[in-house]
Order: structure tokens, then sequence, then C-alpha cells
């Protein structure tokens, strides 16, 4: 299959007041046409980071990609000029942020917002224009169209501004939508509508999606793979079925047994103990062997990316097996 | 909206109605007017005899009650230098504190919003270091001695402008320039505190996410996101321009309100200082309320509910 995104061994620094840090430590992924990759794992673990310095939206006065390449399309973007990289976005790759409430403008129309894609990246005159917002509108499953694109986002509900933000980010017909944790804010029935919308579209289009997430309920209804990442790295990357049934990493386990199940009454839900540490008081060698329930001696050394049953996993407890190769780095 | 109309009204007559009864009594603290009006060797029964036609022999309470009844019915008595009515005095210089005031406010609007948004998009580069150093100085340095300054450097040594007066077409430069200085200062820290808010802001972000230019961004979706607050600011500025072309208008003798209020202070023209502050005090109002009024223009939220 063909690959619409190659990201390999992307470093990210931060430069803060109290020195730098690094967000991202070497990340390599692929998401192939028509395939809907899910990133998953606690918060400050990478995943926006990554998918913002996809987008080339990381705040430039404070970050920089240090090291790596991201190839969309096969064409190397990290290096590309502002105003070829803004060709790009809301065109051919596009993003839904997380917070419908305060993604759209409130001084602006909702009309006059999904109208800015098509002005950048189109040479649609203004009824065709209105024809093409009305119709995504639709699809995106909004009833009163010639009314919405007058409102402003205020007068909208939280379900019907992301479907708004759904329209806008859709409105040129990406290859690649990245969805940064696009319903974790909605109630969970618009949820199931939004995921729904989503799936709908994605089919339609044959477009890839992105999505970062931290319900692993959503990653099982929508994804094809998964990658689990921890402080800035990629500790497991499978396909979704495998993903479930055998998770390799002991990072994955513990997100995967912290999951409510439906068969079970226990007293506690599991907790993997202790917090993510912060970026700048890692543990050495593996940076989850301090919270992890299987961790011996040698995972004070920087573990290896092994390759077992075809899924990839960074840890030690797998090196032994010598089915693996080394990826990645 | 009607409701909201009736009480900005109300609000605005106690605003005039608090200001005038603070000032009257304020102005009487300075003495009594009625010796300043005869020779220093009248003798005591003729200054009593004149404290009397003024009126400034009966208690206070009572000239109190006597010049607000006569202000209700629109009648602020009659300068007691020149006989004249007070008002028409003030009136009379009011176009003049009106064009010092509006173009000070234009010059300052003009520079100010491009350079507090260019500084907050530049953010700590040289340019928004030096913009924002200019504009402490410029908040930091009195009007008064501002004016004095560049009437030594502009109009003593170089010749270019005269010191005061009106009656040039360039006299108008310096006394400008001197008042739009402070309200530029302030404009400008504020446009680009504002503006470093929203480009924060989630929606912003959006926008760049569809491939929407800086530019545009800057000159079209912050901007108009950040000027709601800004209005607010520059319509307290109008009247802050008001109040401080009074100091203006000293250092140049412009002949505007402020000069007719000083003038009258300094010689306890009771009648004509307390018209000068009505006029001021209303146009404040004004001011203020035309500023709520533009708001919910801008401000789609507020114009609905």
């Amino acid at each position: 299959m063909k690959n619409i995104l190659d990201v390999s061994n992307l470093e990210v620094k931060f430069q803060t007041r109290r020195g730098g840090v690094q967000p991202l430590r070497g990340v390599s992924f692929r998401v192939h046409e028509g395939e809907t990759l899910g990133i998953v794992g606690e918060s400050g673990c990478g995943k926006s980071v990554t998918l913002l310095s996809v987008m080339g939206l990381l705040p430039n006065d404070m970050a920089e990609i240090s090291k790596g390449k991201v190839l969309f399309e096969d064409q190397e973007i990290t290096h590309l000029k502002e105003h070829e990289r803004r060709k790009l976005r809301g065109s051919k790759m596009s993003m839904i942020f997380q917070e419908p409430m305060t993604s759209l403008n409130p001084v602006f129309t909702i009309g006059d917002q999904l109208s800015q894609p098509l002005r950048k990246h189109t040479k649609l005159g203004k009824k065709e224009m209105k024809k093409r917002i009305i119709d995504m509108l639709k699809l995106v499953g909004i009833s009163r169209t010639e009314e919405i694109i007058h409102q402003y986002p205020h007068q909208l509900s939280g379900g019907m501004r992301q479907r708004v933000m759904i329209c806008l980010a859709i409105i040129c017909e990406p290859q690649l939508l990245i969805a940064d944790e696009p319903t974790t804010a909605l109630d969970v029935t618009i949820q199931a509508q939004i995921l729904d919308l989503l799936k709908k579209i994605k089919q339609k289009n044959n477009m890839s999606i992105i999505f970062i997430t931290h319900d692993l309920g959503v990653v099982a209804e929508l994804c094809d793979r998964v990658i689990v990442m921890y402080t800035g790295q990629i500790v497991e990357e499978a396909d979704v079925r495998t993903f479930f049934n055998s998770p390799k990493h002991p990072y994955s386990k513990g997100l995967l047994a912290s999951m409510p199940k439906e068969d079970e009454r226990k007293q506690k839900l599991y907790a993997i103990k202790g917090n993510v540490p912060g970026l700048n008081e890692l543990p050495l060698g593996c940076s989850f062997s301090n919270r992890c329930p299987m961790a011996f001696d040698r995972c004070k050394m920087s573990p290896p990316v092994v390759k077992v049953d075809g899924q990839i996993c960074r840890c030690w407890l797998y090196a032994e097996q010598k089915v693996g190769e080394q990826h990645g780095e | 909206m009607p409701e909201f109309i009736i009480k900005r009204v109300l609000q605005t007559l106690i605003v005039v109605f608090l200001a005038l009864t603070g000032v009257f009594f304020l102005v009487r603290l300075s003495g009594d007017p009625t010796i300043l009006f005869l020779p220093p060797d009248a003798p005591k029964d003729q200054i009593a005899e004149y404290r009397h036609t003024l009126g400034f022999d009966r208690p206070l309470y009572v000239q109190y009650a006597d010049y607000i009844i006569h202000v209700v019915q629109g009648d602020f008595g009659d300068s007691l230098v020149t006989k004249e009515s007070a008002l028409g005095r003030i009136l009379s210089s009011f176009p003049a504190t009106l064009q010092l005031a509006l173009s000070a406010f234009v010059v300052s609007l003009v520079i100010a919003i491009p350079i507090g948004v260019l500084s907050a998009y530049k953010r700590n580069t040289w340019f928004d270091k030096f913009g924002v150093g200019l504009t402490v100085l410029g908040q930091a340095i009195p009007s008064f001695w501002l004016g004095l300054l560049f009437i030594y450097f502009f109009a003593v040594k170089l010749h270019w402008f005269p010191t005061g007066g009106r009656s040039a077409s360039l006299s108008m430069i310096l006394p400008t320039a001197t008042l739009a200085i402070y309200s530029l200062a302030r404009l400008v820290r504020f446009t680009r505190s504002k503006m470093l808010d929203v480009l924060k802001k989630d929606y912003i972000r959006t926008m760049k996410a569809v491939g929407v230019s800086t530019l545009e961004i800057l000159t079209k979706y912050a901007l108009k996101n950040a000027l709601l607050p800004i209005i607010t600011l520059i319509a307290l500025d109008l009247g802050a321009l008001l109040e401080g072309a009074v100091i203006t208008e000293i250092v140049f003798s412009w002949p505007g309100i402020g000069m007719q209020v000083m003038n009258a202070l300094m010689s306890r023209d009771f009648p004509v200082v307390m018209a000068g502050i009505f006029v001021i005090s209303l146009i404040y109002s004004v001011i203020n309320f035309a500023a709520d009024l533009l708001y919910s223009v801008v401000d789609p939220q507020i114009r609905l509910k």
C-alpha cells in the first residue's frame, strides 16, 4: 500500500526559560493511504507535539525540529518555506482539535470561517463556494444549513461546533486528516455520532486519519493500527487486533489493564503506578523502567527496538528472542 | 435596548450631578472671590455690599441649593469677570479643545494600533523591545514637561513652529504631538497585550491549520477579537485626551476649555469653572456611552443578548 505519510526519526526540542527539553526523541511511523492510525498514551507523552510538527504548527519561537524527516506524499516537508507549508495545510492535510468550544472564532460567522480554506486553496466563485459549504455541512450532518452559515459559534452546541470543525477540516477533501482527541470534550452520545461521521467521510474520500486519543474504546472502534507513545518515543506499534489480543510492551499492557471491562465488577480499577516523569527527569535507560512491574537490571540501559510477531516493541523483555530486527534508529 | 439607553441617561445625569456638587464645594475652598474684584484698599462695608450682591454672604447650603435650581433650568450664571454667560464662554472655546483632542486622538490611533499589532507579532525581537521601551518613556514623561521641551527645541531653537496660540496653521502640531504621545504609549501597550492574548487562542491555531496566512490572521482575524477591549480603552482615552488637553492648552496657550477653566480658577470666576466642569463631565459620559454602543456592534455575543 502507498504511504501517505512517512515520519522517520523525528526529534523536537523546546527552548524554555528553564533550559531545553526534548519532547520527541526519535519518532518513526508511517500512515498508508486510506488507513486510520491511532496514537495512544498518557498526557504529556508527545502525541500532540508529533502531529503539530507534521502540520507545521509548532510554536516557532520556542520549538524546533532538530532531527529527522517528514515525508508527505514522498515529499520532504520539514524544510519547506512557510508559504509552501501553508499550501498543504487545509487542503491536503488538515487537523481537528480537542476543544470545539474554543476552536472557532467568536466574532466571525460560521460561513465566513468555513469559506477560508476554500478561498485559500480553490478558485471557486462566491456562489460555488456557498454551495460547497452547504453541501459539506449537510455531509457532516447539519440540517439547517442556510441558517447556520449566518450564525456565530456561541449559538451552536458543542457537538454542532465539532461538526463545523470537521467540516472545516475536510472541506477541501484532504488526503490526511489529523484528529487530536476530537471527542474528548463531548458527551458520549455525541461522541458516537462524531466517530460514525469520521468513518463515513473516510470511506467516502479514501482519506487517511491519524487519531490521537487516550480512549482505547475509540481505538478499537475506529483504527486499523495503533502506536503507543511514552515520553516522546514510540514504545509499541501493532495492528489493532494484535494490540488488543496480545500487547507486548508492559506500558501497553498497563494501559489495556486500566480499561474498565463490562463483564467484570471489580472494586477498584487498575492504574499504572506513578506518573509520567517530567522530560528533564527521565530515568536512565528505559524511561518506563521506574513504573514498570517487570523491570530488571538491563532496563538501566536504553532498550532495543525489536520486532515480535509483526509488532514493533521497544523493550528488553523481547531482546533475547532474536526474532527481531532493529527498526527505526 | 431602550431600557439600556434610559439606564445610561440616568447614569450620566448622576455622574454630572456628582461632579458639579464636588467641584462646587472644592472651588469654594479656594477663598472668597469678592476681594479679587475690588481694589485692595476698598472699605469693608463696600466689600460686604458687593459680597451681598454676588450672594456669597449666604450660607453655603443656600448657595448650593440656589445654584442647582438654576442649573436644572439651564442657567449656569454669568462670569463674575466679564458678566457674559458662563456656559456661553465655555462653549465658544469648545471647538478649539475638540480640534486638539480629536487630532491627537487620530494621530495616536493611526500610529499605535499598527505598532501594537506588529510588536505582538514580533514579540521579544529588537522591534518589540525598542517599541515597548519608547512607550514606557512616553508614559513616564509628564506632558507639561514634554510640551516645554518641544517648545524649547522646535519653536525657540529651530523656529519650525510657533511657541503657542492657535493663529497659524502650524501652531497645532506641537500641542497635538504632546497630547498624542501619552495616549499613544498606552494604546501601543494595550494593543500589544491584547493581541498577544488573542494570538494564543485556539481559534487562531484553527485558522493557521486551514492555511490562512499570518498577515491575514493579524490584520483580520486576531485584530477584530483584540479590538473589542481596545475600543473601551480608546473611548476612555478620548475622555482622557479632553482632560489632558487642559494642561497642554495651558502650556501652549491654546484657547480651549482648559485655558478658560484655568483662567477662571485663577480669578475665582466660579460660574465659568462650574460650566467648564459641566461640559467636560457631560462629554466624558457621552463618550463612554458611545463606546458601549460601539462594543455591541463589534461583538455579536453582546448584540444578541
